[in-house]
């Protein structure tokens, strides 16, 4: 590369202030985890510490509002010297989709996480009250590993994060290389660079707008009740911040399962698989933590209510927030490899990401020793793990001893510190009993689901080569099924328990109310989701139980006031969820069955494998209870959108029912991605219709293949000539000609042939033209380009007895026609409204509980 | 005995439930030597696509019939069919991962095929799709 010293168009200034940015707001969560931490700990200058902690913290908050900031604006102003720009954006994106720009790299999703910590920290810090100190310390710990996580400097040749602001022509040098560079000289490489590489289209999606965000800010609160614990044991405050700590997981429980179920909903709005669930290592990875949420929220509100459960409420709270630093290990570290279809690569973190995993895998116990010896060890332990974690990797023999001795401590120091406030035996008819038992069923479900989804990770600690259960969705589900099933069977009658101890009697008399008439709508609605597997009829009643205990619950004891039915609504929408799992996810039909094709492959009679059917246009083809007609396509760049039309159809009666409706699935065929589909839905209250193209023809290709030779036919009006791919008709031949549009303006004679054909898909006319100028005779060739057909009408053979039996002599040149199909898959998801409504209720139910608990909590802090 | 202790036991035979379960039926990495030997039993395979005229795709005739030829990483080449429409990128797949079993006749048939692509979003980088014949 040529020395130069100034290159032209780049504008370097606002990389420098997100870089300056980036340092400013390392260095400024450093200061305020110390501020804080003196605050914490020296009595005396609490205050002054204090607001130097604030102060800080206002300066890291605003800093990280500046990189976000200036990063938008490089994307949004196509600043493609900037690799990020480059890489994650283009031209032609419209505004609403730059924003998924930043969260399609890693930079930008940790900076997405970093902001959130911000939002929640400014919050804290004038909400917390005496919780303050201790609070804002840790989650300025968590900015600090963050910001890190940005820094892309190189400390003694090892890189410290991935700085978003790093230029193209550092990061790829080989631009110098180019034709065009060498051309116009490198300080004008960057005329050359007009547009980006571009979004990945699946991507470009309304739902991928709001998806990460929410996902992220489920994420961010998981610190809140990690540091409200680790808050507790640093002021030997042991039991009170299990209070003002609850609305936080309620609020991270609620904002997580939301951003989950948005993933699900974007999966099956626009990915082509047919579902919205494939227990997938990422979606998994944010599933983990969210359990333990959920179980923590349980076992923090047993511990209001009675006092028990203290010592897994500290063990829920810290590894809820190490989960989520594990689960970004998992999906960002590039370990996944194999396993997953969601490609993050590796940006050579994996051993930084390790390295702070340690770090807060010890900091609980660090914090709830009380003997400094042990402390010590600990430390030293977590220093032997970061070093050959940032030197080597993955060390079987060291990291094995050092995660369980790790994770020992924790548990051990937290079980020694915590106290016992209750020494009663456990009553089996009290409320707390059974939500006790419920969180760790949720546990077991995150146990399950974590050890699978690690596999890469034992693979590579003990050297393994094994691969994910051939049937992944099924191995998953025969775990989790009964899990769920048990889950509803719990929520059902927990609540209509009492806390400490329940009247069995009264118990009893209620119970067998509410188990009737479960019983009563389950068979219900075993016959209109058309169920008969056990299996499927104990999940049904699960989700049917909890959701009429709860509704008992509510209206009977509760009086249906709704202020405090935030336990019972969000029960209720977590039992119409099963059901809509259940009745979407058992009762899913492919209607697309082929029906052609059965000699080719008849050794495989499975009907599972005959999922596709292709759709001649215009050719309609009765799928399950729809005639289905595909109708052509339209090209909208970058996505060719196919019409294909169903009408309702009884096959009973062989009549029409009349309902109608077009769909429009597309597709896009990348050139780098191959076909990238996206269905196209007709959502019915009762149902939905789901329809993607998994195959189309390469049109392109044939409209562009050549002709064979021209063969000739002598034919009269009304013969018919076979052709290889069509019919060709002589309808008739005519002298009215518009000379003058032929160029024919000075031939003598004249003549027009009309020539009907018929193809699979079409009929259509070709109009070849036959001319005499003197004794020179012209003819003017007609293409039916899609058809594959040229005509040319060379020669008439007159006959002067019969003036019928002229004959008309056609050179005709074929190639293959351009082939109009789809081939295209349709399923029916019955009921799959009660799995979005339910979420929602869920939702609800979250959010009365958090503004009930906010106003108890407050009362007494 | 105490309640606590039954779910502290139950808990703890669940979770190497959970462990002894994954093990068994965790699925193995494998070549078409030991796909063979084992014919019936599904596994994982990797391979590169062998790039002739060996293809069989014809959409007209059957949509869900795929047919093509794997070179595994001993250079063992079998003969794979897939029961779904051709993944559009197969052919500029670098690597290709099978899943599934050899049947008797010396034929791979594959429930789902994994593909590794050269990344247009990572340049010179690896990126991968999934692709499925069975919905489960």
């Amino acid at each position: 590369m040529k020395e130069v010293l100034e290159f032209s168009g780049e504008h370097l200034l606002i990389g420098n202030l997100g870089k300056i940015s980036v340092y400013l707001s390392f260095a400024a969560a450093l200061f305020t985890v110390f501020a804080y931490g003196f605050a914490t700990y020296w009595k005396n200058d609490q205050e002054f510490w204090k607001k130097l902690g604030r102060i800080g913290f206002w300066i890291h908050g605003l800093a990280v509002i500046s990189i976000f900031t200036t990063l938008f604006i490089i994307i949004q102003q196509h600043y493609f010297e900037y690799q990020y720009a480059y890489q994650h954006s283009s031209t032609e994106l419209p505004l609403r989709f730059m924003v998924s720009c930043f969260w399609e790299g890693q930079e930008g999703s940790f900076l997405l996480w970093m902001t959130w910590h911000v939002v929640l920290g400014w919050i804290l810090m004038y909400r917390a009250k005496n919780w303050e100190a201790p609070v804002m310390a840790v989650v300025a710990l968590a900015q600090v590993m963050l910001s890190t996580m940005l820094l892309g400097v190189e400390i003694a040749g090892r890189k410290i994060g991935s700085s978003p602001f790093i230029l193209l022509r550092d990061e790829q040098p080989a631009i110098f290389q180019l034709p065009f560079v060498q051309i116009r000289g490198a300080e004008n490489y960057l005329t050359g660079i007009t547009d980006g590489t571009g979004l990945n289209p699946l991507l470009q999606n309304y739902w991928m707008v709001i998806h990460p965000p929410t996902l992220f800010l489920g994420f961010a609160a998981a610190i809140v009740p990690f540091a409200y614990a680790l808050a507790g044991l640093a002021t030997n405050r042991l039991t009170e911040w299990v209070k003002p700590a609850l609305p936080w997981t309620l609020f991270g429980v609620m904002v997580l399962g939301t951003g989950i179920i948005m993933g699900g909903f974007w999966a099956y709005e626009s990915l082509s698989f047919g579902g919205y669930w494939a227990w997938d290592p990422v979606e998994n990875a944010s599933l983990i933590p969210w359990l333990l949420l959920i179980a923590l929220a349980h076992t923090q509100l047993i511990f209001n209510k009675t006092g028990k459960a203290l010592f897994i409420t500290y063990i829920l709270a810290f590894f809820a927030f190490i989960l989520v630093l594990y689960a970004t290990f998992l999906t960002r570290s590039g370990i996944l490899g194999n396993t997953s279809v969601h490609s993050f690569t590796d940006l050579g973190m994996s051993g930084q990401l390790l390295l702070f995993l340690f770090f807060f895998i010890a900091l609980p116990g660090l914090l709830a020793f009380e003997k400094n010896m042990f402390r010590w060890m600990l430390l030293g332990l977590g220093l032997v793990g970061a070093i050959t974690g940032m030197a080597g990797g993955y060390v079987a023999w060291v990291h094995i001893p050092i995660m369980v001795l790790g994770i020992a401590a924790v548990f051990y120091a937290t079980y020694k510190r915590v106290p016992s406030l209750s020494k009663a035996d456990e009553d089996l008819s009290s409320r707390e009993f059974w939500m006790f038992v419920g969180a760790l069923i949720f546990v077991i479900s995150c146990f399950q689901v974590l050890l699978n989804t690690s596999m890469p990770v034992w693979n590579k600690l003990f050297g393994l080569d094994k691969a994910p259960p051939v049937d992944v969705v099924g191995y998953y589900n025969r775990w989790q099924l009964p899990i769920a099933i048990i889950l509803g069977i719990l929520i059902g009658f927990g609540q209509l328990l009492k806390y400490k101890k329940t009247d069995p009697q009264k118990f009893t008399v209620v119970l067998l109310r509410v188990l009737l008439v479960s019983l009563a709508f389950t068979i219900v609605f075993a016959l209109v989701f058309h169920l008969q597997n056990i299996v499927y009829l104990a999940f049904l009643f699960a989700g049917v139980f909890a959701v009429t205990g709860n509704l008992w619950y509510w209206f009977a004891t509760l009086k249906g006031k709704l202020k405090v039915a935030g336990g019972s609504v969000a029960h209720i929408g977590f039992g119409l969820m099963l059901m809509g799992i259940l009745s979407s996810g058992a009762g899913k039909e492919v209607i697309s069955f082929n029906q052609t094709g059965m000699t080719y492959s008849e050794n495989f009679s499975e009907k599972e494998n005959r999922e596709n059917i292709l759709l001649w246009r215009n050719q309609p083809t009765l799928m399950g209870n729809y005639k289905v007609t595909y109708l052509g396509d339209t090209t909208i760049a970058p996505n060719t959108y196919y019409k294909v039309r169903y009408q309702g159809f009884d096959r009973k009666e062989n009549t029409l029912t009349g309902d109608e409706f077009v769909l429009h699935p597309n597709a896009q065929i990348n050139p780098k991605m191959g076909l990238v589909s996206n269905p196209d839905t007709r959502h019915y209250l009762t149902h939905d219709v789901f329809t993607h193209v998994t195959q189309v023809p390469d049109k392109e290709g044939t409209r562009s293949a050549p002709y064979e030779q021209f063969h000739t036919h002598g034919i009269r009006t009304g013969d018919t000539l076979r052709l290889d791919n069509a019919l060709a008709i002589l309808m008739f031949i005519t002298p009215n000609v518009d000379k003058a549009a032929l160029n024919l303006a000075d031939a003598d004679h004249v003549l027009m042939a009309e020539v009907k054909v018929i193809n699979r898909t079409d009929t259509l006319f070709a109009h070849p033209v036959f001319a005499l100028k003197g004794n020179e005779s012209v003819s003017v060739q007609d293409e039916l380009a899609d058809a594959g057909l040229r005509f040319k009408l060379t020669d008439i053979e007159t006959n002067p007895e019969d003036f019928s039996a002229t004959k008309f002599v056609f050179e005709i040149a074929e190639r293959p026609p351009v082939q109009d199909y789809i081939i295209l898959k349709a399923m029916v998801f019955p009921y799959i409204n009660f799995l979005w409504g339910g979420t929602i209720i869920m939702v609800i139910g979250f959010l009365l509980s958090i503004l009930d608990k906010r106003k108890k909590g407050g009362k007494k802090a | 005995m105490k309640p606590r202790y039954i779910i502290l036991i139950v808990l703890i035979a669940v979770g190497i439930a959970a462990i002894v379960s994954l093990y068994g039926n965790a699925s193995q990495y494998v070549t078409f030597e030991t796909a063979s030997k084992n014919p019936g039993k599904e596994f994982h395979v990797i391979g590169e696509l062998v790039r002739d005229s060996s293809m069989k795709y014809d959409p007209v005739k059957d949509p869900n019939h795929l047919e093509f030829y794997l070179k595994d990483s001993t250079n063992a080449i079998s003969r794979v069919l897939f029961n779904s429409p051709k993944p559009a990128d197969l052919e500029r797949s670098e690597k290709v991962v099978i899943i599934g079993k050899m049947m008797d006749d010396n034929t791979f048939r594959a429930s789902s095929i994994l593909l590794k692509c050269p990344s247009k979003y990572n340049e010179g980088k690896i990126e991968e799709t999934e692709y499925n014949a069975v919905e489960s």
